[in-house]
């Protein structure tokens, strides 16, 4: 080749490396999505590997079950997968059982299917992330072993057996690489959810010591989402038995300080807009306040080290003994003294904010220096379980399975079989797994998975046979599977990817002796792509999720979590680890945009701020007086369920009988440091103050 | 070594056995390192935690009684 010559190639390589750069700079190269996408390509290698050396039949069930296990993070991918575990083991001992005892009668098996898939869609409704997803796989795979050795019983076990030994296989492939080779520790994904929270939680505290506005429904929501993440992956870092010197109990306690801290600002916020009886804030509370402003304003930007938050934790608390000084001060009389109570009560809402704020910063320098003590908080439900939600979205798999199976029996279409199992499978499976709101499109999307990989299928089909080794194999199988999952790893595409591993796994079923066959492939494909019609029409008209439903939802649990908070039976954190799902879960799907849905959001709110004013009388010192607990929470229930034109002014004289009762308590010298005493007067100020605005009642037609 | 065992008139792969006994050693062991910090000494820890468990399963199916 002449010197001319070799330029030219010399640049035309050169052009080419340079627009292939570009196309993946353009393309946004994220060193995050690559290796997770590496890491689900080499546990489907390894666990192909794995299955063709044992050679079991059915090889692409290993390959089926990688993407559904595989998550960013080592911690998730282990609860993941030992939900997929426990699903898997129960599930073939039910379908066993079924085929023992039903193999004769087909139609009783579809009957008996169908209450299975009911009851593990109730189940999974009650439980949340992965150990939902447990309960839809104890529905697949009795699906999957009833149906598939229907016409020979026989075989069910050794199916069985097969089943669970490839679902290990992928497990432990999964395992060896998320865990081992390429790990990734669920620890920074729990802090950085919950600084999200937390950035959040601030600046509804800024807004309320400006005094500026109440935090928006939309921030309501927004930060209510956050701690929901938070919760989730802390539940999934559970799972990793090596995080530092135990620092997720120390996280659990920041959480839960955050969350106090959010309520507090919540009721400082809300009794400083609407306590007041004069024209403006008592001069000794807007000095505090100033003051809170001060310190808050002096915090800076950046994330301080253990000492800089203890420090700070210091200055809050300092100002917290200092405001207590000043409210003992404040003798009470039986009386009613509006400006006094109104100086209390504003000052006990400063001081409340700035002991809150010092205990979140005490738990900062917990979490950042593992050698200082912190105040332990036990675990508690996160989940808030909704029967008759659950009822519902149990009856949709259910119902969804019955309809298709009836059809296949009666049509005696081949492929009858399949679709009514995939079709009973996904709709239970695919809502342990995708949120509430994104069902439908989760349904698309796996639709468009099945159709982008048909194509590509066709041309393994024609490839594979003259490959020689299982490395030439697992350059072409993981090629197709890095690419989909590096571009479709992201939030709601992933069932893009999962769709189209799945399409990949049944329409291709690599196998140890390969038996390539196009038109089972075509089959495949056709049967397939009716089953995202059929789930996304079981989702869109069985119990579809309409506003209306969500309001319902919304404003029943509301009720039922307060009823039992002002019943006892459960405490402050139990309450709000379940409201938090609640309102991240309902709150999170309505429109904040409409008044109806902004006015119910503030309601639960509203009730939350009760509960929290309720727990604090319970957990004070001194003998509550009256019961005064128990007879605010009653009129605040009756308040919560009163239309928006109900007169209230009962209710009203009622809250003010209890603050008197209190103030009497508090007026006699032998009981004058009852802080029970205490925080039932400053707790019926403010129900007063809620009552009066309306903020518990009903926006009027939720449905 | 046997190549299923039978419980309840239902035939396993022993190995599954030996995986599960080798699990449940390794569980307390990796447990006890954890607390001791003892991972830590080594320069990539998932690796030595898997070859532990690698170790342990070729420990017992070595010993595996042949009943």
């Amino acid at each position: 080749m002449s010197a001319a010559g070799s330029a030219r190639s010399r640049d035309a390589a050169t052009t080419l490396v340079r627009r292939l750069a570009a196309c993946v700079r353009d393309a946004g190269f994220d060193p995050e999505r690559f290796r997770f996408a590496s890491a689900i390509t080499l546990a489907a290698i390894g666990a192909l590997y794995f299955a063709f050396l044992v050679n079991l039949p059915n090889t692409y069930w290993a390959l089926l079950t990688i993407p559904l296990v595989m998550r960013q993070q080592s911690g998730a991918t282990v609860w993941r997968s030992s939900a997929r575990l426990i699903g898997t083991l129960s599930g073939m001992v039910v379908g066993l059982v079924i085929v023992a005892f039903f193999d004769q009668n087909v139609f009783a098996i579809v009957a008996v299917l169908s209450l299975w898939l009911f009851a593990m869609g109730v189940l999974a409704r009650f439980e949340m992330g992965s150990d939902a997803y447990a309960y839809g796989v104890a529905g697949l795979t009795a699906l999957i072993i009833v149906l598939d050795t229907r016409s020979d019983g026989g075989q069910a076990f050794s199916y069985a057996v097969s089943r669970s030994t490839e679902t290990v296989i992928a497990i432990i492939a999964g395992f060896v690489v998320g865990l081992v080779l390429l790990p990734r520790s669920t620890l920074p994904l729990v802090r950085s959810s919950l600084g999200e929270a937390r950035a959040k939680v601030f600046e509804t505290i800024r807004l309320a010591i400006d005094r500026e506005s109440e935090p928006s429904a939309e921030m309501q929501r927004g930060f209510t989402a956050d701690l929901r993440t938070v919760f989730s992956n802390m539940r999934s870092a559970s799972f990793e038995r090596t995080s530092p010197n135990g620092s997720l109990p120390r996280m659990r306690a920041q959480a839960n300080a955050l969350i106090e801290t959010l309520a507090t600002a919540e009721a400082f916020s809300f009794a400083l807009a609407h306590a007041e009886r004069g024209d403006a804030v008592p001069q000794p509370v807007e000095e505090a306040r100033r003051r809170l402003a001060k310190l808050f304003d002096d915090l800076g930007e950046g994330e301080p080290d253990a000492e800089e938050a203890e420090e700070r934790s210091g200055r809050f608390a300092a100002l917290r003994d200092e405001l207590g000084e000043t409210i003992s001060a404040y003798a009470f009389a039986e009386e009613p003294d509006a400006d006094k109570l109104d100086t209390v009560s504003g000052l006990y809402r400063v001081r409340q904010l700035a002991a809150r704020l010092a205990d979140l910063y005490a738990a900062d320098a917990a979490v950042l220096d593992p050698k200082r003590t912190f105040k332990t908080v036990k675990p508690t439900q996160t989940r808030y379980r909704d029967l008759v939600a659950a009822l519902e979205i149990g009856s949709r798999p259910a119902i969804a399975f019955a309809l298709v199976a009836t059809f296949w029996l009666f049509s005696g279409w081949a492929n009858g079989r399949v679709l009514a199992l995939i079709t009973g499978a996904l709709s239970l499976l695919v809502p342990t797994i995708a949120p509430r709101a994104a069902l439908a499109a989760a349904g698309r999307n796996i639709a468009t998975g099945f159709l982008t990989m048909v194509p590509v299928a066709l041309l393994l089909m024609v490839l594979l046979p003259h490959v020689q080794t299982f490395w030439e194999f697992a350059v072409l199988i993981g090629a197709p599977i890095f690419v989909l999952f590096y571009l479709f790893a992201g939030g709601p595409q992933l069932p893009i990817a999962i769709g189209g591993t799945i399409m990949l796994a049944i329409g291709l079923q690599p196998a140890n002796t390969p038996s390539y066959d196009a038109a089972r492939l075509i089959n495949t494909g056709v049967t397939l792509s009716i089953m995202p019609v059929l789930f996304v029409s079981a989702v869109t008209i069985l119990f579809p999720n309409t506003t209306a439903h969500v309001r319902r939802h919304l404003k029943r649990g509301t009720d039922k979590l307060f009823r039992k908070a002002i019943r006892r039976r459960l405490d402050e954190p139990g309450f709000f680890g379940q409201f938090v799902d609640l309102l991240g879960d309902y709150g999170g799907d309505l429109d904040v945009d409409d008044e109806t849905n902004r006015r119910l959001i503030g309601r639960s709110r509203g009730v939350a701020l009760v509960v929290h004013e309720i727990c604090g009388i319970r957990n004070s010192k001194g003998t509550i007086p009256e019961h005064a607990d128990r007879r605010l929470g009653e009129i605040a229930e009756e308040a919560a369920r009163a239309g928006p034109q109900a007169d209230l002014s009962s209710l009203l004289d009622r809250v003010e009988a209890v603050g008197h009762d209190a103030r009497r308590r508090l007026a006699t010298t032998d009981d004058a440091g009852n802080s029970a005493a205490f925080r039932t007067v400053m707790a019926a100020e403010l129900l007063h103050a809620m009552i009066h605005q309306r903020r518990l009642c009903l926006p009027g037609k939720t449905t | 070594m046997t190549q299923e065992i039978s419980i309840f008139g239902f035939y396993f792969p022993a190995i599954v056995l030996c995986a599960l006994v080798a699990g449940a050693i390794w569980y307390a062991l990796d447990y006890a390192a954890i607390r001791l910090s003892a991972w830590q000494f080594f320069l990539h820890p998932p690796l030595a935690r898997l070859a532990l468990y690698l170790v342990l399963f070729a420990l017992v199916c070595a010993f595996y009684p042949n009943f």
